[in-house]
């Protein structure tokens, strides 16, 4: 006579079912926690470029605007908690109309990065007044979101 | 060994035992597969408000209005818009009268898609003051060129007016846009925000959803805050979304008791209005 029994059986089939739900329900936990977190840091990322940008905008040195088509030159860098980075830069076009390009970061506290947002400008560059710096004005329709 | 076998008492104490067993086990069983099937579609149905959210930030916020190029905007409406959509953009080397020469080399062109004749059309800003943007249609295919110093160019053929051709030359900016209208559409009983290129005139096809009752509401604000009717007044737009779950009822115990919704909202200001 067999006197072995199912529960054992039982047992496992209804371990690995309560398993599997808890891993999926696990999978679909951190997928959430990821997606927002993703939003959150193109957010950050977005103000860190944004920042770099208002920074640029504030002028800067008439020696250091570029000349030659596709030149470009650094103009301003900032830290914002997250930890992100702005970076902000001027391109020349080949004619009086320049572009400000700002690039934020936001890295993971091991220092990878987690989003990335570019935005551009386009601008004219008026006269380099006594201070000899150049104040840059906004082209219409200049602002844009790099893809 | 004791071969007496089980009496009535303990048999019943046995399937007794078991059955309270069961029950239990079916009730952690279908908890657990109710909690997962809806935290799927709630996370399906908040994705759907992401991306909605998303693509209303991504298409409004560049939009703006210039004197000569006119609005980005075309038409506003509570339950959609038709604005242009950036498919690419450069910087021009050389312009005549049939075609601009842009810089193609690394760096300089930008693009989603190779720009399509009677789909597309051009805006190229102007390097002469005032500073404004001349519009163009696409009038072929582009071909692969060179600028005047040699490097690497894309010839796009467009025809502008005299007026506007006196005012591009090396430096002007160039985007290539296509109109495209965002909308909510009605599919399967639900309601669903979806994305049509006007130019071409084809089809809406599903950006998000599904979305119940009014879907997505849009609002348009001038720049002193009352409402804005006018594409060329609007400077910044608030939209409100309902969304539900998709797949509604669910199957054996995951059956869930009914559709779930949320709501959510947002607000864009326009970078280039006015």
């Amino acid at each position: 006579m067999n006197t072995r029994g199912v529960a054992l059986l039982m047992a496992v089939a209804v371990i690995a079912a309560l398993f599997t739900i808890s891993l999926s329900g696990y999978a679909l936990a951190r997928m959430e926690r990821v997606a927002g977190l993703s939003a959150v840091a193109e957010v950050q990322a977005r103000g860190a470029a944004e920042a770099a940008l208002a920074d640029a905008m504030a002028g800067w040195p008439k020696s250091v605007t570029p000349l030659l088509p596709g030149q470009e030159a650094s103009l301003a860098a900032v830290s914002l908690p997250g930890p992100a980075t702005g970076a902000a830069l001027v391109r020349a076009l080949g004619g009086p109309v320049f572009s400000l390009n700002a690039t934020g970061l936001r890295l993971t506290a091991a220092g990878e990065p987690l989003a990335w947002v570019r935005v551009e400008v386009l601008v004219r560059l008026d006269s380099a007044g006594p201070d000899s710096m150049i104040r840059p004005r906004k082209f219409p329709l200049g602002w844009r979101l790099l893809p | 060994m004791n071969r007496r076998g089980l009496g009535l008492l303990e048999v019943l104490i046995a399937l007794t035992l078991t059955a309270v067993v069961s029950v239990l086990v079916w009730s952690i069983l279908q908890s657990a597969a109710f909690r997962l099937r809806d935290r799927s579609e709630r996370m399906a149905m908040e994705h759907a408000l992401r991306v909605a959210a998303v693509a209303l930030r991504t298409l409004l916020e560049p939009l703006g209005h210039d004197s000569t190029a006119g609005s980005d905007l075309a038409l506003v409406a509570p339950d959609g818009f038709v604005a242009r959509a950036t498919r690419g953009s450069g910087v021009v080397c050389a312009a005549d009268a049939t075609k601009l020469v842009v810089r193609a080399a690394a760096g300089w062109w930008n693009a989603l898609r190779i720009p399509v004749a009677g789909r597309d059309s051009v805006m190229v800003g102007t390097i002469t003051e005032p500073s404004r943007w001349a519009v163009a249609d696409l009038t072929g295919a582009p071909s692969p060129g060179s600028c005047p110093d040699g490097t690497e160019a894309l010839l796009v053929p467009a025809t502008f007016a005299p007026v506007d051709l006196a005012s591009i030359g090396p430096g002007s900016p160039l985007r290539v846009f296509e109109p495209m209208e965002l909308q909510v559409y009605s599919s399967g009983g639900s309601a669903w925000v979806g994305l049509r290129s006007v130019s071409s005139g084809g089809s809406i096809q599903p950006l998000a959803g599904p979305f119940i009752g009014a879907a997505m509401t849009l609002s348009y604000f001038s720049r002193s805050g009352g409402g804005a009717s006018l594409p060329n007044a609007v400077a910044s737009a608030e939209w409100r979304i309902n969304a539900t779950t998709e797949r509604m009822g669910g199957i054996g115990v995951a059956r869930m008791p009914g559709a779930q919704t949320d709501s959510g909202g947002g607000s864009v200001l326009l970078r280039n209005a006015p």
